[in-house]
């Protein structure tokens, strides 16, 4: 019958089509594309990290004054009175000397991603960019690193020389590298 | 109102302050230590018996595990009689993983308990009481718990075993809610679920996670614990088999622009803990791993999905992981500057040292044991390296001076721990143990003094050197340096 032959050659095209797409076996170095592409709402609510060049510091503003009264209210009962330094696992915390905040760390960025993410311990991500800006303000101006006069900001934090930089030595890359992978190395 | 969280603990690396703050700890476990008692190596009905009710310390066996013995012991002996030694009210609480049930006195003589009387998921023996050891920080959040090596068997850590570190507790995650997010430098930014990473191809490999800080307290010149059990030495290392999906795949469909050379991975815990990764070691052999020994992570160890970094120090290996963000430049955050430092001598500070270096550790007989008599005894332990496999073990019974190869237990994987045995027949004369190794890129574990040479004793970080125990002549065993 002419219509059935139509229908069969229909078919078997039709099979030989996806006989083809069957014949070609997945492999694991096909591209998938399972998951969402990321909105920027989706980015926006995690996007949150801040590098020592500055890149991700939020606006906002914070003084040496703002941030003792924060110090009082939200960091003292872990992190001790300064004044006294009276708890032990502490010391030197919001001074200068080696090993105290504004004495060890290479970049004050560091500082202000962190307290952001973490701080304070029992509501963490909870202190606005005013207040992060404000705390930082006040550790790195008692640790002489800020003006205390000064207004901590996302311009300002990036001229906060941080006298242990200098001492910080990258060891990535290794000189010399085992081996240079190539992209789509296994193992 | 809003209780007050205990302080924060923040580890100097002046070494005489790290002894200090951890003296609480060498009191701790001297009080633990048990008192050695005469044994006669029989039992009351006369019967050998080398692993006596009567030795707290007795071989190969953790003082905690037989005090509980002993306990069990005097129950029976007030029981006599009785079909029943125990009853579940004669101890304590059962062990944790495990539920107390009367003992007969002839488990051939009464049905046993029923097939699934553990509900359908495994309890482990009310006898065994094998149990991390968590290290006493005021905080209970911010804190890490060793793996009990002492008597560890085999190569596998058990999930419930594998040693633990924390900056802000464990989160409770839902895994229908937690998603995974790829951003940055890549052509296409994009969010995943867990059912999602779990359609990709899967890997299953047997990789061991090192804390770069094990075996701090071995690194000043006296020992700081010198009574102290592998556990405490050596037992910030777990090695576990990891299932996920290989970090390249994710990074081939996201598409990495030119440019990019490193990646920060981001944990869902309350830290929200960042490490910043080299790109390159992410598309040689980094995983996501979503479960770990056949089943899903557990909580403490990331679930519902972790980095698995083969080699390299364990905080890097970020757990909760909620997100990647490729980019150019490493972010220089707070673990990497604070916690993961490597100060030197001289005052430089060495960032960015990632790979674990050939280590190994003798696990029997280690300290806080006690060899009841001289005789035949199996030295066996440990040994890893982050650059690769095992190819050597030697040990050494005098103290360094002379050493023979150990049998490695096949088979030997990359970047994973390696179990060696050594057979060892004790004169019962003061003997010094020490195990070294070498991996397939003839990197060999250095000696205590050629490391401090290397990079002297204030980074708390990284210490590999041979350790030592000493037998002495009543058979209690001793961490000491040789």
């Amino acid at each position: 019958m002419y219509m059935h032959d139509i229908w069969r050659a229909a078919a078997a095209a039709t099979l030989a089509l996806f006989g083809f797409a069957c014949d070609a076996a997945p492999s694991k170095d096909m591209l998938f594309g399972f998951g969402a592409d990321a909105s920027a709402e989706d980015l926006r609510k995690v996007d949150i990290d801040v590098r020592s060049d500055g890149i991700g510091l939020p606006k906002g503003a914070g003084t040496h004054a703002q941030g003792r009264i924060l110090y009082e209210t939200k960091c003292k009962s872990c992190h001790s009175d300064i004044a006294k330094n009276d708890v032990p696992w502490m010391p030197a915390w919001v001074g200068s000397e080696p090993g105290s905040i504004s004495g060890h760390y290479p970049y004050a960025t560091t500082l202000f991603d962190y307290i952001r993410r973490a701080m304070p311990m029992d509501r963490p991500g909870s202190l606005t960019d005013d207040e992060v800006y404000s705390a930082l303000a006040f550790i790195l101006g008692e640790g002489g690193v800020f003006e205390k006069s000064a207004e901590l900001n996302a311009q300002t934090i990036l001229k906060v020389k941080m006298p242990n930089e200098k001492n910080f030595v990258p060891q990535w890359p290794p000189q010399k590298l085992p081996q240079q992978h190539e992209r789509k190395s296994a193992r | 109102m809003r209780a007050c969280v205990q302080p924060f603990v923040e580890i100097s690396y002046q070494e005489t302050d790290v002894m200090a703050k951890y003296r609480s700890v060498g009191d701790e476990i001297s009080s633990r230590r048990a008192v050695a008692t005469a044994s006669s190596f029989r039992d009351e009905n006369g019967l050998p018996a080398v692993n006596s009710e009567q030795c707290e310390c007795k071989d190969g066996l953790h003082p905690s595990r037989d005090r509980r013995r002993f306990l069990a012991a005097g129950a029976s002996a007030m029981t006599t009689g009785a079909a029943t030694l125990l009853s579940g009210s004669a101890l304590a609480a059962p062990p944790p993983g495990a539920k107390e049930y009367p003992v007969p006195v002839d488990p051939t003589k009464e049905p046993g308990l029923p097939t699934e009387f553990a509900d359908g998921y495994g309890l482990r023996s009310q006898f065994e009481t094998e149990a991390r050891w968590r290290f006493p920080t005021p905080t209970v959040q911010f804190s890490w718990s060793h793996t009990p090596l002492q008597n560890s068997r085999g190569t596998i850590t058990p999930s419930g075993l594998h040693y633990v570190v924390n900056r802000a507790g464990t989160p409770v995650i839902d895994p229908q809610r937690h998603r995974f997010t790829v951003h940055g430098m890549v052509k296409h930014a994009k969010v995943y679920t867990m059912k999602d990473l779990m359609r990709f191809p899967s890997v299953t490999r047997t990789h061991f996670l090192e804390c770069a800080g094990n075996t701090f307290m071995s690194i000043p010149d006296k020992p700081m614990l010198p009574d102290a059990s592998v556990q405490v030495t050596h037992g910030l290392t777990s090695n576990s088999e990891w299932t996920g999906v290989k970090l390249s795949t994710i990074l081939r469909e996201v598409g990495v622009e030119e440019g990019a050379g490193w990646v920060l991975a981001e944990g869902s815990d309350a830290a929200v803990m960042t490490r910043s990764v080299p790109l390159q070691k992410c598309w040689d052999d980094a995983m996501l791993a979503y479960a770990q020994n056949g089943e899903a992570l557990r909580p403490e160890q990331g679930y519902p999905l972790r980095l698995i970094v083969p080699g390299w120090e364990g905080n890097i290996n970020v757990k909760w992981l909620r997100r990647l963000k490729i980019g150019d430049k490493p972010w220089y955050t707070r673990m990497e500057t604070k916690w993961y430092d490597n100060p030197m001598p001289g005052g430089k500070d060495y960032l960015f040292v990632f790979e674990m270096a050939a280590k190994s550790v003798i696990t029997f007989p280690s300290g806080e044991m006690r060899l009841p008599m001289p005789g035949f005894y199996e030295v066996t332990g440990l040994a890893w390296s982050g650059a690769g496999a095992i190819s050597q073990v030697n040990v050494s019974t005098d103290g360094g001076k002379t050493w023979a190869a150990a049998e490695l237990t096949k088979p030997v994987l990359s970047k994973s721990h390696t179990r060696f045995t050594f057979p060892w027949a004790w004169d019962g004369k003061p003997a010094v143990l020490m195990s070294r190794c070498k991996d397939v890129t003839g990197q060999v574990q250095p000696t205590r003094a050629a490391l401090i040479a290397k990079r002297g004793q204030l980074s708390s970080n990284h210490w590999n050197a041979i350790s030592a125990w000493a037998v002495n002549e009543d058979g209690s065993v001793k961490n000491v340096h040789a």
